[in-house]
């Protein structure tokens, strides 16, 4: 585009809008791209360095100011600089790139975080880096979902890892206390949940130490208190099963 | 193999007296591949024209590429003075600080040692340390001045400058030397009297047995009486009349030593060579009148001898060869000196090669060098008792401890003998990787008479199989094959042994090439007959294990005694072994073939190959008899990186190798693609075996990391891991960096040293905005002024009163050092709560005690009082060094100093509020296990619960309360079990709670989970929350560093240590050297890059050493902002001047993937603003 040529056509850059609709009416306020966020996250805290201007809009794109009647209407005040505080806080706006990316990087390191804390090696019993997390999720080209807690998106991604790399959710030691009586019964039916048995010891109770997946324990837990009506009990050891210490390869 | 046949060297290595082993040790790029380059050439396994620019020792690709020695290699060379034959097992080693670990496994095997200056360079850092190794290793050392060239190519010095230039880097060497004879004297004074008080008392008690004190005094050497001026230290210092320094230039092919010029001057001259010896270096001029050698050139204003009758002749050759380019001289000087000059060299138009072609027959380097070495450097032979004892006993032990039997290994390591009774003694240096493809058996060889007619015959029979066959075929093929297939297949008829020994040699090589390549395919390639596919295919049969294992280790060892056989069983003694151990668990006569009962750090294994090593060539061999160098092949199972290995279990095994250079550089190692993780793995532990001076290691957080000598080294270990070992991709990374999160007592004064009395309300201020901007409802948290946190679980029922407070720091120091004793103290608090009963040994229950009265001694005063007797749990994981104290009043609990009272446990309070006890307790270790600042584990924190109040109690649940502490530990895994976030206190459906029918008060509070589990993330909330409204502070971990150094370099490191926020705790100077030893403390986080800066900044003159020692707080707040006038003053609005504990907070949150507080963009308006399309 030469700068000589006439545009009859005026574009809004580096604009975010900011919408409120408040008292019937709609107040825009013009704002700095990739600013608003971190306004809200109070990262930012010079208002200047996030509105263009302190007036506010019935329309931005066409500079149409809104009325001061309706604003005092609307928001009970005529300052300005309270009004766009308001819109800022309130008010709906559509998240720059800048924004997006750094929001999706943030939950997918979040992510990476929460599986590298939750899972291990299972030859080395120990846990992956979350680096290294991150470029499996990578690899098995991974997309972060926004509106989806990141802790949800880590299960998934526990159960996608499956696939390409070794990795297990990291067990829990259990002591399983069951009175004799329900104690063969009960070992049946909890046999498929159980990983490993560490140690069994039939004396006055049936003692078990097992390892377990976190995912079961709610169900085991349940079992064991129905099962038994109350008399036998279940003790977590260690919620994660890994080496500690620094080890030499050698 | 050049000159020199296998069968030589073979027969030259049973005679120990002719043998010398000896390695060339010098600073980085001060010639020593080159020197060695020249004396291989010697032997005419490479051309004496490339000698020099081949570096025929430097074998791997990245050596030859960045011209720098990276292993050490030997090779055995024949050297023939008069009628005396000698083996030389030379042994090159690298230079570059980061591999002296080589140069230690290379100093380990050898007698003597060839230390090279270069003349211009003098004496540098590398040339210290080498001649303080071989001081260490007491192996002799003798003196070749190297690149004399350069003093008249390059300085253009005159002779006479360049006499005293030598001079003076003689005296820089005697200065070294000199220096470490005197440390050793002063220490060994110092070890000499502790030595005779603790006889004195040995004497005392060793009265009753008088039997050992008679066999000892036999074997006391150390009788140094006398002090440094009556210790004689003539013997050490080199000299040229001693004949213990080479002059030479090894690029141009010549060197020489008085020696030499004494012999030549003494025939023109008339002068006695005895005379000339003593005179031709020093202080003398020869007066032409008189005919005389006077003493006082200098004075006098004379030329010395050695300028007149030595240097002036070179700088006379080089001055009409290189710089006048005079023909007609040089002509005249070459038929004087009475050598032949090839028509080519002389007409090149290099001058060098002309000077080389004249030099090299004149003042041939390897003659000079060899001769020397012949000379000066012990035979294996003549190894004193004094090194065998300092071998044989390892670390502080005395020679004399060892048991009876060992000790008389001594004498076997003095005789050296290759007697067939003699035990067989072999020291491994070091382990090395070498292609499986480079093995003897795998290539060719030359075969044998008997072999040769079988194969004659087979290739006959197969011939005349094949013609009847098909001979039309053979007949396309012949035709269709590269020039040699003829040959291959004719002989096969010829009777002529020559030219089968050739076919089939080349088959055999090609049948080999082939199988590694792994199919015929690639032996039809190679170009040769038929019959070289029938030897593909038979040799790709017989040895597929080692063509699917690339990488073959070989050990790099010694034999110091006895005669060692290929397939021997031998003992492999690891360092910690005790003979005497052994001795006993093993029967008198036990061979290592036999079972034996199994003893530690002791092994039997079996030498499945010996080989002699050429450089980057092996030859197999049968035996090796003691005092030679060899490499042994099948040991990879049982020698990680040294070993001794002996026929005798009376063996002890050797002192370690002492490292100049311990490993400090750290990096983190991943796989590119992360499936391929066990490749790495086995990578690491291959890399791990093959480098002497390389740890590999697994972290706690999952790492793997390698930790090397330097940035050179590190760059060696991951080409070797990448290209040899793992054979993947892979990436280094700085290691992850621990923190800890802590509180500090409000702070007196401002940033600006002004007093401050309102920084406790900053902090406030702070958390409230904080807690504004994470959009939470705050109607369930109160805060007080106080620091104490009221806070609210979301169903209304309970509320929780936590107050924050710093621990003193020995405190915290006593938590960390026993955390092994608060694990038992757990255990046996477990088992009490059960009603069983442990059983405590008297030991452990008395540190409890001490462990509680020293608590109680360190917490003094009012605002403690019985803090220790209310100590509710200790956290993270339950043994941590933080505090959950008990303050609510009428709650009485059993402390966790129950187990001491046994018996009386005080049965009191609600049993309601017993019930949660474990959610509290389980709260506080969430909360102590990730910290608010960025997700660290606190330290040194102490919590106390101050109130407690359950509002309309629950009724008490059925279970008893040892299912409560399950459900409560539940409760958070539920929440990550079910996908929903417990610990967040927003609303939240009812989850999966699925009919949980707990006792639960009230149907309304279902919806937010189990009761317990919102005690505990409540309790986890309220600490985080009482810890904020703290001032906070990050803690790092600091390594302690010791860097030795230089009086002229100090300067520069305490520079590299301030720019890394380092600290030096003290300074001295070391006796009798030269050298400062600097203890400073370094944080663990600036450490990454620290040994490469200092060892460049300082020229290699400091190096340093860093341990792990302990945490300290980082002294500044990471949410620090200037508040007060001064302060807005002093550090502007935005007090951009670096904080360094934000700079580390920020770093660990954003790799965690927290929120950072961070603007996006920084200048809104500074942003491009056109359109995208535009």
């Amino acid at each position: 585009m030469s700068i000589f040529t006439p545009t009859n056509q005026i574009r809004l850059t580096n604009v975010a809008v900011v919408r409120m609709k408040k008292g019937g009416k709609r107040f825009e306020i013009a704002c700095y791209k990739n600013k608003v966020m971190s306004w809200r996250s109070g990262a930012e805290k010079d208002l200047d360095e996030v509105l263009q201007t302190n007036s506010v809009f019935i329309n931005v794109s066409k500079g149409q100011v809104a009325k001061k009647d309706d604003l005092s209407n609307a928001f009970g005040t005529e300052d300005l600089n309270d009004i766009c505080k308001q819109i800022l806080a309130k008010g709906e706006l559509q998240v720059s790139d800048k924004e997006r990316q750094s929001q999706l990087e943030t939950s997918f390191r979040d992510i990476a975080t929460i599986v590298a804390e939750k899972c291990v090696n299972p030859e080395t019993k120990r846990p992956y880096t979350v680096n290294l997390i991150e470029r499996a999720m990578k690899d098995i080209h991974y997309s972060v979902k926004a509106n989806k807690s990141t802790k949800q998106q880590a299960l998934e991604v526990i159960r996608q890892l499956k696939e390409s790399i070794q990795i297990q959710r990291a067990h829990m030691r259990l002591r399983l206390l069951l009175p004799v009586k329900e104690g063969k019964r009960l070992k049946e039916k909890l046999k498929p949940l159980l990983k490993v048995v560490e140690s069994e010891d039939f004396d006055e109770q049936l003692e078990m130490v097992c390892l377990v997946d976190p995912g079961c324990f709610r169900e085991i837990d349940e079992m064991i208190r129905c099962e038994t009506k109350g008399r036998g009990s279940l003790e977590v050891l260690s919620l994660k099963d890994v080496e500690e210490g620094e080890e030499r390869l050698e | 193999m050049g000159q020199t046949s296998l069968d030589k060297i073979i027969a030259l290595q049973k005679n120990p007296s002719n043998i010398r082993n000896l390695c060339i040790l010098a600073h980085v790029d001060h010639g020593k591949t080159t020197l060695a380059d020249c004396l291989v050439a010697s032997n005419g396994i490479i051309s004496s024209r490339l000698a020099g620019k081949l570096r025929y020792l430097d074998s791997r690709e990245d050596e030859q590429l960045r011209g720098i020695t990276m292993k050490s290699s030997a090779i055995s060379l024949h050297y023939a003075a008069g009628e005396k034959d000698f083996l030389i097992n030379l042994i090159d080693s690298p230079g570059h600080v980061d591999f002296s670990s080589e140069v230690s496994t290379a100093v380990r095997l050898c007698d003597g040692a060839i230390v090279i200056v270069d003349a211009v360079e003098g004496v540098c850092p590398q040339t210290q340390a080498v001649l303080r190794q071989a001081w260490l290793e007491n192996i002799r050392p003798v003196l070749v001045i190297n690149k004399i060239d350069r003093l008249i190519m390059e300085l253009k010095l005159s002779s006479q400058e360049a006499y005293t230039h030598l001079k003076k880097i003689l005296e820089q060497v005697n200065a070294v030397t000199g220096a470490l004879f005197t440390s050793k004297v002063l220490e060994e004074r110092a070890d000499k009297e502790e030595e005779k008080k603790e006889k004195k008392k040995e004497e005392d008690e060793g009265r009753e047995d008088p039997e050992d004190v008679l066999e000892s005094p036999g074997e006391q050497v150390y009788d140094w009486s006398a002090g440094l001026e009556e210790t004689d230290d003539s013997h050490l210092y080199f000299s040229p009349d001693q004949g213990n320094v080479v002059f030479s230039s090894a690029i141009d092919g010549w060197g020489f030593s008085i020696q030499q010029f004494a012999d030549i001057y003494s025939q023109k001259m008339g002068i006695r060579t005895g005379v000339l010896l003593k005179t031709l270096w020093g202080d003398f001029y020869l007066n032409a009148k008189a005919k005389k050698i006077m003493k006082g050139a200098r004075a006098k204003g004379k030329k010395p001898l050695f300028v007149q009758l030595v240097l002036d002749s070179i700088w006379s050759l080089y001055d009409a060869v290189v710089i006048q380019r005079d023909k007609d001289r040089v002509d005249k000087m070459v038929s004087s000196l009475g050598v032949k000059v090839l028509a080519r060299d002389s007409r090149h138009s290099d001058p060098k090669v002309l000077l080389a072609a004249i030099c090299s027959q004149w003042l041939p380097v390897s003659q000079a060098v060899l001769f020397m070495v012949c000379e000066k450097l012990p035979s294996p032979l003549d190894m004193g008792s004094e090194r065998v004892e300092r071998l044989m006993s390892v670390g502080a032990r005395r020679f004399d401890s060892l048991p009876q039997q060992t000790q008389e290994l001594k004498t076997a390591f003095l005789q050296c003998s290759s007697e067939e009774s003699a035990p067989v003694i072999v020291f491994v240096s070091k382990m090395f990787a070498i292609e499986a493809k480079a093995l003897p058996q795998n290539k060719q060889r030359p075969l044998t008479q008997e072999e040769l007619a079988e194969r004659k015959e087979k290739a006959r029979q197969r011939h005349a199989d094949r013609m009847a066959a098909n001979q039309q075929a053979e007949a396309q093929e012949g035709c269709s094959q590269s020039g040699n297939s003829p040959q291959t297949v004719h002989p096969a008829e010829d009777n002529s042994t020559g030219g089968c020994a050739g076919g089939c040699a080349v088959g055999c090589a090609v049948g080999c090439a082939g199988g590694c390549a792994g199919g015929s395919a690639g032996g039809c390639a190679g170009g040769s007959g038929v019959s070289a596919q029938m030897e593909t295919l038979s040799l790709s049969v017989a040895r597929p294990e080692q063509v699917e294992q690339k990488e073959v280790f070989l050990a790099f060892a010694r034999v110091y005694s006895g005669v060692v056989r290929r397939g021997q069983r031998v003992f492999v003694l690891g360092p910690k072994y005790d003979p005497a151990q052994g001795l006993r668990a093993l029967s008198d006569g036990s061979a290592a073939d036999e079972p034996a009962p199994p003893v530690p750090h002791l092994q039997s294994c079996s030498l499945d190959h010996l080989y002699l090593l050429m450089g980057r060539e092996l030859e197999e061999l049968e035996e090796v008899p003691s005092g030679n160098v060899l490499g042994i092949g099948g040991l990879e199972e049982s020698v990680l990186k040294s070993a001794t290995l002996s026929t005798s279990p009376a063996c002890p095994p050797f002192t370690p190798l002492n490292f100049e250079a311990t490993p400090i550089v750290r990096v983190a190692i991943e796989p590119k693609h992360p499936s391929e993780m066990p490749k790495l793995v086995r990578g690491m532990r291959l890399l791990n075996q093959a480098d002497p001076c390389a740890e590999v290691l697994i972290q706690e957080t999952g790492e793997h990391v390698l930790v090397t000598a330097g940035e050179v080294h590190l760059q060696r270990c991951l080409d070797d891991l990448r290209t040899r070992f793992a054979k993947i991709e892979i990436s280094a990374s700085k290691p992850i960096i621990p923190f800890r999160e802590t509180l500090v007592r409000p702070p007196k004064v401002d940033m600006v040293n002004e007093d401050l009395g309102r920084q406790h309300k900053v902090a406030v201020i702070h958390q409230v905005k904080e807690e504004a901007s994470h959009g939470r409802c705050s109607d369930t948290l109160h805060l007080d002024p106080s620091g104490l946190v009221t806070l609210t679980t979301p169903n209304r029922q309970a509320t929780l009163g936590v107050c924050a407070t710093p621990l003193p720091e020995e405190v915290t120091r006593l938590l960390e050092s026993s955390t092994e004793l608060i694990r038992t103290l757990e255990q046996v608090n477990l088992s009490v709560r059960e009603g069983r009963l442990m059983d405590v040994s008297p030991r452990t229950l008395e540190a409890i005690v001490g462990l509680k009265t020293s608590l109680e001694s360190l917490l003094p005063g009012r605002k403690w009082k019985n803090a220790v007797e209310h100590i509710w749990a200790f956290g993270p994981r339950r043994y941590g060094p933080n505090l959950l104290l008990n303050s609510v009043e009428g709650y009485h609990r059993s402390s966790v100093w129950q187990c001491l009272e046994r018996g009386g446990r005080a049965e009191a309070g609600e049993q309601t509020v017993r019930d949660y006890d474990n959610s509290i307790v389980s709260g506080f270790q969430l909360a102590t296990l990730a910290g608010p600042l960025c997700e660290e584990p606190l330290m040194g924190v102490c919590f106390s619960l101050e109130t407690w109040d359950m509002k309309s109690a629950p009724q008490p649940p059925h279970q008893d309360s040892l299912e409560e502490d399950s459900n409560s530990q539940d409760a958070s895994v539920a929440a990550e079990a079910g996908g929903n976030q417990m610990e967040s206190t927003a609303a939240m459906a009812a989850g999966p709670g699925q009919g949980r029918r707990r006792a639960e008060p009230g149907a309304s509070t279902d919806c937010y989970g189990p009761f317990s589990g919102q005690l505990i993330a409540t309790m986890k909330e309220a600490c985080r929350h009482a810890f904020q409204a703290r001032p906070q502070r990050l803690m790092a971990a600091m390594y302690t560093c010791e860097i030795m150094a230089t009086a002229e370099v100090l300067g520069r490191v305490y520079g590299v240590l301030g720019k890394r926020e380092g600290r030096v705790l003290h300074e001295e100077m070391k006796e009798g050297t030269d050298m400062f030893i600097i203890k400073a403390v370094l944080p663990v986080a600036e450490s990454f890059g620290f040994a490469d800066e200092i060892r460049k900044r300082t020229s290699g003159l400091a190096s340093p050493q860093l341990v792990f020692s302990h945490w300290e707080v980082i002294s500044s707040d990471p949410f620090w902002v200037p508040t007060t006038e001064e302060e807005y003053l002093h550090f502007g609005e935005k007090a951009d001047s670096a904080n360094q504990a934000l700079k580390y907070m920020n770093a660990v949150r954003r790799r965690k993937g927290l929120y950072v507080e961070e603007k996006i963009v920084e200048h809104g308006e500074k942003q491009r603003t056109l359109g995208r399309n535009k």
